[in-house]
C-alpha cells in the first residue's frame, strides 16, 4: 500500500476507529517506519479531530416542548371543528368516483338511450332550438290530403308533387324536352 | 465529543404515542430532543434557528407517527427528519448568512473565575467549531456533525442519510480535506 493510500485511510477510517484489528495493526506499524505518515496522523489529529472533542452540548429550552404542546393542540382542535367537512369530502370523493371517464360514459350512453325511448327529446330538443317555424321535415303529400292539415300544425313544409312533372326527370331534361 | 448514547424507546411507547397519547410523545421528545436540538444548531448555526426546526421536526414526527413502520429505527427515522429539515432551513434562511452566531449566553450564568474560564474556553471551541463547519457542504457538515460530535458510526450515518458506507467515507474524506486546506491557508486558528 502506497502512503497515499494510508492518509486516505488516516483521513477517514483511522480517525474514527472504523478500522478492523488487523488493518489497525498493519496502519500502525507503517506509522512507525514512515515520519511523513505519523506527521499527517499527526496534523489530521489537531485539525479535524481535536476540535470536536469534548465539545459541550447545549440543552434544549423548556419553551420548545410548550410550543411543540401549543401546536399540537391547535391542530387537534383545527382537526375536530373540520370533522362535518371531512364527511362532505366523503361525499365528493364517492361523486368523484362516479364522474370517472368509464362511468360518465356509460351514464352519458344510458341517458342517451332512454331520451330516444321514453322521451323523444332530441325531436324535441331540436325544435327549441330551431324556432318555431323551422322545417322539421318534409313530406310529399297529395293537394286533397288530409294529412295536409296535420303536418301544418307539425310545423312540417309540405311539398306539393306534381306526379307528372316527376316523371320527366330533371328540370335540365324538363328544358331540353 | 461522543453523545451517542443508547435510546431505548420501546414500541409500547412509540404505539401510544401514534395513537395520540400526549405523555408517550413527550417520552419520546425527551429521548430525542438533545440530539434533533444540537444537530440542527450546528447545521443552521444559531439557537432560535435550531430551535425552530427542533420544533418542526417533533411536529412532523407527532403526525407521522401513526405511519411508522416498527421495522425500522425510530432514532434513524428523528435523525433523518432532522438532517434533511436542518439543512433545508439552513438553505432557507441562507439569505441571513451575515448573522452572528449565539454561543455565549448559556455559558456566562454564574460560577466563580475558574468556571469563567472553562466557558470562555468553550466559547472559543464553540466558536472554532462554527467556523469549521461554514466551509463545509450541507451534506459533508451533516456527515462531520454526526461522526465527530454525535459519534454515530459509519453504518449509523450511511442509515440515517441513507447512503452507502462509501459515500460516507467520501464526504467526510472531502470534508476533512477541506479543512486541511483551509488550516494551510492560515485561515482558521487551533483551539
Amino acid at each position: 500500500m502506497t502512503c497515499n493510500e494510508w492518509q486516505n485511510i488516516i483521513l477517514t477510517d483511522y480517525m474514527d476507529d472504523q478500522l478492523k484489528t488487523s488493518d489497525q495493526k498493519d496502519l500502525e506499524q507503517h506509522l512507525q517506519n514512515c515520519p511523513a505518515c505519523a506527521a499527517f496522523t499527526q496534523k489530521v489529529t489537531a485539525i479535524v479531530k481535536m476540535p470536536f472533542d469534548d465539545l459541550k452540548r447545549t440543552e434544549v429550552s423548556e419553551v420548545v416542548w410548550q410550543n411543540i404542546q401549543d401546536q399540537i393542540t391547535e391542530e387537534e382542535s383545527v382537526i375536530a371543528a373540520d370533522l362535518p367537512v371531512t364527511e362532505s369530502f366523503d361525499w365528493a370523493r364517492l361523486l368523484g368516483r362516479l364522474l370517472r371517464p368509464q362511468w360518465g360514459l356509460a351514464l352519458v350512453s344510458v341517458g342517451i338511450i332512454v331520451g330516444f325511448l321514453y322521451l323523444g327529446f332530441p325531436v324535441q330538443w331540436a325544435r327549441h332550438f330551431q324556432g318555431p317555424n323551422s322545417v322539421m321535415a318534409v313530406v310529399t303529400l297529395q293537394e286533397d290530403s288530409n294529412e295536409v292539415l296535420e303536418a301544418v300544425l307539425e310545423d312540417v313544409m309540405v311539398v306539393f308533387v306534381d306526379e307528372e312533372a316527376q316523371n320527366y326527370g330533371t328540370f335540365i331534361e324538363e328544358i331540353f324536352l | 465529543m461522543d453523545h451517542n448514547q443508547t435510546i431505548t424507546l420501546s414500541s409500547d411507547v412509540i404505539a401510544r404515542a401514534a395513537s395520540g397519547d400526549r405523555q408517550a410523545f413527550e417520552v419520546i421528545y425527551r429521548a430525542l430532543s438533545p440530539f434533533v436540538y444540537n444537530v440542527a444548531w450546528r447545521l443552521v448555526h444559531t439557537r432560535e434557528d435550531a430551535q425552530e426546526v427542533t420544533q418542526e421536526v417533533f411536529m412532523a414526527v407527532y403526525r407521522k407517527l401513526k405511519d411508522f413502520q416498527f421495522n425500522a429505527s425510530l432514532k434513524t427515522w428523528v435523525y433523518r427528519i432532522t438532517i434533511n429539515m436542518a439543512i433545508n432551513y439552513g438553505k432557507k434562511v441562507a439569505r441571513h448568512q451575515g448573522r452572528e452566531c449565539v454561543f455565549d449566553e448559556q455559558y456566562h450564568e454564574g460560577g466563580g473565575p475558574a468556571d469563567i474560564e472553562i466557558k470562555i474556553n468553550q466559547d472559543y471551541q464553540q466558536k472554532v467549531v462554527a467556523d469549521l463547519l461554514k466551509v463545509l457542504t450541507p451534506d459533508q457538515k451533516a456527515c462531520v456533525v454526526l461522526r465527530n460530535i454525535e459519534g454515530l458510526s459509519y453504518q449509523e450515518i450511511a442509515d440515517t442519510l441513507q447512503i452507502n458506507l462509501n459515500t460516507v467515507r467520501s464526504r467526510l474524506s472531502r470534508a476533512r480535506d477541506t479543512l486541511l486546506k483551509l488550516k494551510n491557508k492560515g485561515e482558521y486558528h487551533d483551539v
